[in-house]
Formats: C-alpha cells, structure tokens, sequence
C-alpha cells in the first residue's frame, strides 16, 4: 500500500481562499477598481472556500485526526472525494433535514456553486463589486456556523455529500 | 427549472414584501429584479438582484443567509418551488 510520507494532511485553507477573493475587491494600489474579472474570480473563490471547508469536515468528520500513513491517506481520499454535482444535488434535496447552521451552509454552498458558474462561463451576467463582496461575507458567516453543528449532523453531510446509495 | 414571467413577478414581490424584516432600519431598497440564468447542472436557476441605496450600512451576512432559507420556505408554501439565489449591489454600481 503506497502512503503519503507527511503524516500531517494540510487542507486548501478555506480562509485564505476568502482573503485572497477579499484581495481580489481590494486592488492594490488603492482607489484602483476591480475589473469584471476580479468581480468573477472573487465570487469563483467565494464557492471554493465553502468547498474545501466541506471537504476538510467530511475528512476530520468521517476519519479525526490522522495519526500515521495510513489514516492519513483515508484522511485524503476523503476530502479529495467530494463532487460538486453531488454535494450540490444532497445538500438542495436534504436541506429541511439539517439544523439552521447546517440549512445555512448547504443553501449557500448550492447558491454559490450556482453563482459560480455564472461568473466563470456567462459572458453576458456581471456581479457587481457589492455583490461579490456580500457573498463572500455570506461564505465565511455559513462556514463558521458549520463549525458549530453538531458531529453527528456534520458526519451525516458527510456521508450525503459522499457516499452514493444503490 | 426555469421560472415563467408570473413566478419571477411572485418571488420579486415577495422579496420586496419580506426582506425589510432582515436589513438595518436605515437601509432601502430601490428595485429588485428577477431572471433566469442557466446553472452548473443544465437546469436554470432564479437570480434575484436586490438592488439598495447606496446609503446603507453594513448588512449583516448571518441574516442575509437566514433570509434566503426563509424566503424559499416561504416560497414553497406558496407553491413556488424555486430556491433563488438573491445578491445585493449598490445602486451606483448599476448606474441608476
């Protein structure tokens, strides 16, 4: 069995995806205004924060902490297993199933997987600065609050957004 | 799912009836608007653009988000059954 040789799995950090997409509204120097396509590429950050702050809950979720090769590489496949189409479908479909933290987050992953998709391949639909800048906002408030539901639910969204029933 | 031109009329209405309960008292809205735009998984989905006053102060994103899971719940209950993304821009990004 090949392992990774870092015990210590390191996720894509979900704040530094809002920072950079904060960045992005923020042209240095300043009083320059964002061209359309930092608007777009903020709003595409927006979406690939949730993301991987999902992938990373499923992941400590579903396997903890790793403590050797072996867990660690579990730990990997986890969080690399997350589907957008899937994520997207379960979390539209099972919503009135989650606490309001839980709801808050599934909707604005699903809205911002959405979002995302105008921003990156519709020409004709612009976002404002605004706009962009208050989804951001909205993704980081929806992660935080993830982080305070319960185990059992985030275990649950895990498997949801992962696990295909036959 | 695309929406008919009644249905977007509906959830515009709706938005504007509603979303007053989520903002800062200072807070205004100059129009909402309603369209249909395609989505990641081919259906389309419904983009609902808030429109404010430039004058506003901070929104609050927790009751931004605990509006749109109100709102759809609203919606349902009226039979729509359409979860629509609503954004917020500033009247002067739009030139109105």
């Amino acid at each position: 069995m090949t392992t990774p040789s870092n015990p210590t799995p390191a996720p894509i950090n979900w704040r530094n995806l809002i920072q950079a997409g904060r960045d992005l509204l923020s042209p240095q120097p300043a009083g320059i205004v964002p061209t359309d396509e930092h608007v777009r590429r903020a709003i595409s950050n927006a979406y690939y924060a949730i993301f991987h702050a999902l992938a990373e809950s499923n992941a400590v979720a579903l396997i903890g902490t790793p403590s050797d090769p072996t867990a660690t590489a579990a730990w990997s496949r986890v969080y690399r297993g997350l589907d957008h189409t899937r994520a997207h479908r379960e979390l539209q479909r099972r919503h009135q199933e989650f606490s309001a933290q839980g709801r808050h987050f599934a909707e604005t992953f699903s809205h911002l997987q959405r979002l995302r998709h105008s921003a990156d391949y519709d020409h004709t639909t612009n976002f404002t600065t605004q706009e962009a800048t208050r989804y951001i906002d909205r993704a980081e408030a929806a992660i935080l609050g993830y982080a305070q539901v319960a185990e059992s639910e985030r275990v649950y969204i895990a498997t949801l957004t992962l696990i295909r029933p036959r | 799912m695309t929406a008919n031109p009644e249905t977007l009329e509906k959830i515009t209405s709706a938005v504007r009836a509603e979303l007053p309960k989520y903002l800062p008292a200072e807070a205004a809205i100059y129009d909402v608007f309603a369209q249909n735009r395609p989505g990641p998984d081919d259906e389309d989905y419904v983009h609902v653009r808030v429109v404010l006053e430039d004058e506003n102060s901070e929104l609050d994103p927790r009751e931004l988000n605990r509006f749109s899971s109100d709102m759809r719940d609203l919606l349902e209950q009226s039979g729509i059954d359409h979860d629509p993304n609503i954004t917020y821009a500033n009247r002067s990004e739009l030139g109105l």
